[in-house]
């Protein structure tokens, strides 16, 4: 806008009399309204490849898919009751009974292991054939979205007099001792069930809480020389390869406060200096599971078969009861199928137990038990779970033992209730340290089945022994970086980074790019098109017998043949 | 810290007390940030614009026991046409295909096969095909049939009647069975070829649900196309209007990853019953016979 008033410019003698010449300066500003365009604000660079990458890093979405093979050595045999599975499900050992037998012994045909269920199996097994790849099986996707401090369990030293230790899952890690002597010092040695996780110059600390309690005869340890917080000597006995579940703590008083076989658990502490931030956390994962069984699509990987052997047998008319008639039945085979889901998975929204973006998803196989072969609910026992729980050492078959069926937190109660989206379940323990900002996995967690006893039983008995296997199976999405890194200032960290108030920084691992490895197996890739990552996964779905205190060989594939099978 | 001591007098008049606040941010950077995300939206669409292809497994949502799909796809018995449906058969003597030929598998009823065409609208103009089904047909059901021992017929089966004598002599005549053009397709077992349908697993790229199928046969024993249609011509009625006679329409949806196929013809006023779900309402296609 112009300046509306006029102006004259007159020196300064003629502004009045006497006054004198000087020079005048009008200054002109310049003011912009507008601001010039940078080069860089005026071009985009295009670069197919960084447009690539950028995606790549910035997506959420996750297609996995994969395949799954159950893998079973079905060795557990029983006296048959139900007539659809005696007349055409049952591998009858010793072969040959009558066909006018209501009941005979024998072994489940391998289809009450497989995901595909061909007919009905049962007389209680409500097939459709739309489902019938699910019968067996249901496959859901899950996450870690909490972890569980007050799991009961259980750590059983000695079988035959149930010597042991309880605890929560909280506590830490169980052990028992024996005093041994190591380069002429007396030592107490701790034997764990599972990995020890402790490192040279740490420390353990003793429990002493309400919820741990010695079982049977044992005492509890909660105290050394003296003190509950106690360093580390020496790792491993005289057996091979035994260190990182065996570690020695050298004693001041060798005889006082304990005998051999006494119990107790421990949390590991790596800085004396730092306890609040270095003693280790130990908790149960609760998975989440963020699909419904609908959303599975289970189908045979073609004509895949296993490289193990298929063993059958053909039963005559006279050799099949109930009905007489003849048929063949399955006892071992190894099918494969593939798996993958119709509905997307965007983890972008979700943060783990850590409150971490997510660097794992799961696929959590839940057992379906349509046709009713594994001990469920009913109505006169509505509470009883169709799969209880159980760690690596509930179900060693050498001498350690879980009270299974009395640790029952499972709430599974298929076929009668189907698990749904949002429903949780329980998953590894685990072992997490603050200042390491790293979890460990101790044990995973595993199923236990039971044989329904109206379908077979034990000469009238529950038959004891029971199949188990590992529900959740790993998928990696990302990695977290070996190293740690620190910083002082909250605005430059990222989200997931922790206060670390005993050296005054923020420390946090970093999270890798796809594609980047900083060693041979730290590290994800995966394809990523269409806007989706795909994560392939081959699950070998392992189905292990838990024979107790039995003869692992019932088979008689060593043993004298009782009858010829071509008689 | 510098505390103003500021008294603030209730009067009859004012209601409002208006508090300056000074910025010291520029606010014309948030503009700043909404031309980069736009920068980038125009990128990505320019050069890398993502396009979803990924296809799902569709299953049929059929009114009969265990979603089970029933074909049955007719040939002519006669020459000229009826406008009788009992003048069509599911069996494949009428085009050449023989007992002999479906028994011993022979290369004319192994590379013969149906195609199913699925068009994006019933127009017969400017219309495309977004996807096809191969339908082999030894995936057939079982039809009972005779065992010719006549040499002047077609299905004459010297070799399958002898032996079919030497096991009963006296149990004449004898049968056995042959596929025919008539499916039953479950989720389970051989028939589980062709039940389930492959198909875009989102909108982004083809937003179409309705698709409509059309039918044709190959055959391998005389190298002809046989055109089907989906009812039966009525006599000397040799010029069809494709809407009318040429298509079922299938229906998909994406909520459950499901389909149904629906009658599609001016009878129907273009929205028929739901068919394919029972024997009683298979999808029927019978032979177009020229002129």
């Amino acid at each position: 806008m112009s300046y509306t008033e006029p102006i004259r410019i007159v020196r300064g003698s003629q502004k009045y009399q006497g006054a004198l010449d000087k020079d005048v300066v009008i200054s002109q500003t310049l003011e912009t309204t507008t601001r010039d365009v940078l080069e860089g604000e005026r071009n985009a660079v295009v670069n197919l490849n960084e447009q690539y990458f950028l995606e790549k890093e910035e997506c959420t979405s996750y297609r996995p898919y994969g395949k799954i093979s159950p893998l079973v050595d079905n060795t557990i045999s029983g006296d048959v009751k139900d007539s659809k599975m005696l007349g055409y499900w049952t591998y009858y050992y010793p072969p040959t009974p009558l066909a006018t037998e209501t009941q005979a012994p024998g072994y489940p045909a391998i289809s009450f292991f497989d995901f595909f269920t061909p007919t009905g199996m049962t007389n209680l097994h409500g097939y459709s054939e739309p489902t019938s790849y699910k019968g067996n099986w249901k496959i859901y996707q899950s996450y870690v979205v909490s972890g569980n401090t007050k799991v009961n369990m259980e750590y059983y030293t000695n079988q035959p007099t149930d010597d042991g230790v309880g605890f929560n899952s909280g506590d830490g890690i169980p052990f028992s001792v024996s005093g041994v002597t190591i380069n002429g010092k007396e030592a107490l040695q701790f034997i764990c069930p599972v990995e020890h996780g402790l490192l040279n110059g740490e420390y353990i600390v003793l429990q002493n809480s309400v919820t741990v309690f010695p079982i049977g005869t044992t005492n509890l340890i909660t105290q050394i020389n003296g003190s509950s917080q106690v360093p580390i000597f020496s790792f491993g006995n005289e057996e091979y390869g035994n260190e990182k579940k065996t570690f020695n703590v050298l004693l001041r008083e060798p005889t006082a406060g304990w005998t051999d076989g006494d119990v107790g658990v421990f949390k590991r502490l790596s800085d004396p200096d730092n306890s609040g931030e270095t003693t280790s956390r130990y908790y149960v994962h609760t998975h989440k599971l963020l699909t419904d069984v609908e959303d599975s699509v289970i189908d045979r990987a073609a004509f895949e078969l296993g490289v193990y052997t298929k063993r059958q047998r053909y039963y005559r008319d006279d050799q099949s009861p109930p009905f007489g008639s003849g048929h063949t039945v399955v006892k071992n085979q190894t099918e494969s199928y593939l798996w993958n889901f119709n509905k997307d998975l965007d983890v972008g929204g979700y943060l783990n137990n850590l409150n971490m973006p997510l660097s794992n998803i799961y696929i959590t196989v839940l057992v379906g038990n349509e046709p009713r072969v594994w001990r469920t609910s009913d109505p006169s026992n509505p509470n009883v779970t169709t799969a209880g729980i159980g760690w690596s050492w509930n179900f060693k078959p050498d001498g350690y033992i879980d009270l299974y069926p009395a640790n029952n937190y499972e709430q599974l109660f298929t076929p009668n209730t189907i698990p749904k989206k949002g429903d949780n379940f329980l998953g590894a323990f685990v072992e997490y340290n603050e200042f390491e900002l790293k979890e460990r996995t101790i044990s995973d967690i595993f199923h236990r089945l039971t044989f329904n006893s109206n379908m077979m039983d034990d000469g009238g008995d529950v038959i004891r022994e029971g199949y188990f296997y590992p529900p959740h199976h790993t998928i990696p999405i990302r990695k977290y970086s070996q190293s740690i890194m620190t910083y002082k200032d909250y605005r430059f960290v990222p989200p997931h980074a922790i206060f670390s108030t005993y050296d005054n920084l923020w420390r946090w691992r970093t999270i890798y790019e796809i594609g980047f490895f900083d060693e041979e197996d730290n590290g994800v890739e995966y394809p990523f098109v269409n806007g989706y990552h795909y994560t392939y996964k081959n699950i070998n779905f392992f189905i292990k017998p838990e024979l107790l205190d039995k003869s692992f060989l019932t088979d008689g594939i060593i043993g004298p043949l009782e009858s010829d099978d071509c008689e | 810290m510098t505390v103003n001591k500021i008294r603030i007098r209730a009067t009859t008049g004012d209601t409002n007390i208006v508090i300056p606040i000074a910025t010291t941010f520029d606010e014309s950077m948030g503009k700043s940030d909404a031309l980069n995300l736009w920068d980038l939206d125009q990128v990505q669409n320019n050069i890398n614009p993502i396009l979803d292809f990924e296809t799902e497994r569709f299953s049929p949502r059929t009114i009969g026991p265990n979603f089970k799909i029933f074909y049955s796809l007719l040939f002519a018995t006669q020459p000229q046409p009826t406008g009788t449906l009992s003048d069509y058969s599911p069996d494949y003597t009428y085009v050449g295909i023989t007992y002999p030929d479906i028994k011993d598998r022979k290369n004319n009823f192994i590379k013969s096969f149906f195609k199913f065409d699925f068009y994006g609208s019933p127009e017969t103009t400017g219309n495309k095909v977004f996807f096809s089904i191969i339908l082999p047909i030894n995936n057939g059901t079982a039809i009972s049939r005779q065992i010719s021992n006549d040499p002047a017929d077609p299905n004459y089966d010297s070799l399958a009647y002898q032996n079919a004598y030497a096991e009963d002599p006296l149990g004449a005549p004898y049968f056995y069975d042959v596929e025919s053009s008539n499916f039953e397709f479950s989720s389970v077992g051989k028939s589980k070829e062709n039940y389930y349908i492959q198909w875009l697993k989102n909108d982004f790229v083809i937003p179409n649900i309705d698709f409509y199928m059309s039918c044709k046969f190959f055959n391998a024993s005389s190298g002809k196309i046989h055109r089907f249609i989906n009812k039966p011509q009525q006599v000397t009625q040799y010029t069809l209007k494709g809407r009318d006679f040429f298509y079922y329409r299938i229906r998909f949806d994406r909520s459950n990853y499901t389909y149904k196929f629906y009658e599609y013809n001016d009878s129907v006023g273009m929205n028929g019953a739901e068919v394919g779900g029972t024997t009683g309402t298979p999808i029927e296609f019978v032979e177009y016979i020229n002129p």
